[in-house]
């Protein structure tokens, strides 16, 4: 029946449409400091079985192989692009992660275990001197990190230590060491929005260590990672999946069109 | 009834299961490493024929008509599709003939293989390759699934399908073909199965390109053409029904009355 045909462009249409939203996401935070782009993915769904391969084809011989008819496609999941992101100019507080890991963050409890996880190095200090990320609920950075009052010329170094003069004393003081974690399957971690990310079953744990050693990425302050989203490929996925959208409603078009001649028949 | 209701309905019957094909195909065009799928007909033979009679010269008109239309099996055209970059390093994608060989997720005791051409690949919680979508594991030339180093974030895989992490060696990707390419069937999920017959290695010249992704087979210009000439042939086919009903209709009318 071609209610099959009707059937699968829709399914065509919604993973379409699904691929779109996730487009449209990427797009709107093109410019959104640490972001990392999605894609989604897809695959074909079950066949249905209409003639065995070895089945008597009608005219004396069988046939060498079967009639299948696929139903259609689905979005198999969106997976992460935890590419690096060009670097752009920021502020003291502000540290890019250059390689792989994320910072931590103190979230609340019932999100993640009350740990969550970020690349966008937009931090700031809070009124008591805690290092926080500079977004709207302005989670703190873990480790905690305290900053002085009088605390001048701040300096964050490659391997995450974070130390300042104070007014009264010759040599800089350590305030603290940020550490990163890393993930075997980054592209498991689950978005939480705020550029947060928490962990799942198929991410792996978090191994935290210092930065620059075990694998992880050395921090650069005064430095953002922009997103990386490119434009040019979202535009280029953008062109794609609308035109599938449009096929897969001519299809539906066409099967309406023949159910419409079938039920007429008896005109 | 008449003999050539029967012929226009095989054309209706057989052009809406084609019409399923193409709504199939153009659904998956955005499918990594997706195969489209072809149906074809043939012309039937005459019944008598069909059933082993002879060729009766009194009954020449009716035994060469020819028995209307029927379904030629399903084959799927494995043309190599379009390689898109997407400097992803758990991307791959295969230039040439053959597939990679999946773990078998099917439930124990199937021994039929299980391959694919969607490079779409991630790294499991216990640090094994798999493909994004399904969770499949895939297979190393070895027969076990690749594990790679937790601690190494670095990842190189060749031509020859060789997974190289900081120059150690962690495993190979078995490419493989059945071994009778008549013996593939879709699975879903972008999987497909070697119904009997095994699979055996791919010809050298088949390269694993890291980094890539071989984008759907469908070429929608033929599809979006074949579902123009599709619909049609089918409007045609029920045009030719209601003929064939009228005139049955005629005949009862004008010679079905007693007087």
């Amino acid at each position: 029946m071609s209610y099959i045909a009707l059937n699968t462009a829709a399914t065509g249409m919604s993973a379409a449409s699904i691929s779109l939203d996730v487009t449209a996401n990427n797009i709107a935070n093109a410019n959104t400091t640490g972001f990392k782009s999605s894609r989604a993915n897809f695959e074909d769904l079950f066949y249905q079985e209409f003639a065995q391969p070895g089945l008597p084809a009608g005219n004396a011989v069988q046939r060498p192989t079967g009639l299948y008819v696929g139903l259609g496609t689905q979005i198999s999941g969106t997976q992460l692009n935890f590419e690096q992101g060009p670097a752009q100019p920021g502020g003291t507080y502000d540290m890019m992660i250059e390689g792989d890991g994320f910072f931590q963050l103190q979230v609340p409890a019932d999100v993640g275990e009350g740990i969550g996880y970020t690349r966008a190095g937009n931090f700031t200090l809070n009124s008591e001197g805690a290092i926080v990320l500079a977004n709207s609920p302005g989670y703190r950075l873990q480790p905690e990190i305290q900053i002085p009052e009088n605390a001048q010329d701040i300096n964050i170094s490659q391997d995450g230590i974070v130390s300042g003069n104070v007014p009264g004393q010759i040599d800089a003081v350590e305030f603290g060491q940020i550490t990163l974690v890393r993930f075997v399957n980054p592209s498991g971690l689950k978005s939480v929005g705020n550029n947060v990310y928490i962990p799942t079953l198929s991410s792996g744990e978090p191994l935290e260590g210092e930065p620059t050693l075990d694998g992880l990425g050395g921090i650069r302050q005064a430095f953002l990672e922009a997103s990386n989203v490119d434009p040019v490929t979202e535009l280029v996925t953008l062109i794609k999946t609308q035109r599938t959208f449009e096929m897969n409603s001519q299809v539906i078009q066409a099967s309406s069109e023949t159910l419409r001649n079938i039920t007429n028949l008896r005109g | 009834m008449n003999y050539g209701f029967h012929l226009a309905s095989a054309g209706v019957v057989t052009g809406m299961r084609r019409l399923d094909t193409i709504a199939n195909n153009l659904a998956n065009a955005q499918t990594v490493g997706f195969k489209a799928d072809f149906l074809n007909l043939e012309a039937r033979r005459a019944e008598n024929l069909e059933n082993g009679g002879l060729y009766h010269d009194a009954n020449k008109a009716l035994d060469a008509l020819g028995g209307g239309t029927l379904f030629k099996p399903s084959g799927i055209d494995l043309r190599q599709g379009t390689l898109r970059q997407t400097g992803r390093n758990l991307d791959v994608a295969l230039e040439g003939e053959g597939f990679f060989l999946v773990q078998n997720p099917g439930p124990a005791g199937t021994r039929d293989a299980f391959v694919t051409r969607a490079g779409e690949l991630a790294r499991d919680r216990n640090n094994r390759l798999a493909l994004a979508g399904s969770g499949a594991l895939i297979q190393g030339v070895d027969g076990l699934p690749i594990t790679l180093d937790p601690e190494d974030p670095n990842l190189v895989i060749d031509a020859d399908g060789r997974v190289f992490q900081s120059d150690n060696e962690v495993g190979q990707l078995a490419v493989v073909r059945p071994a009778n390419i008549a013996n593939l069937r879709k699975e879903g999920r972008d999987l497909m199965r070697v119904l009997g017959g095994g699979t055996v290695a791919a010809p050298g010249n088949t390269a694993v390109k890291q980094g890539a992704l071989e984008e759907s087979t469908v070429d929608p210009i033929a599809a979006l053409s074949d579902l123009v000439k599709v619909s049609r042939g089918i409007e045609f086919s029920t045009r030719l029904m209601q003929y064939q009903d009228q005139m049955t209709g005629r005949l009862v009318d004008v010679f079905g009355r007693f007087a």
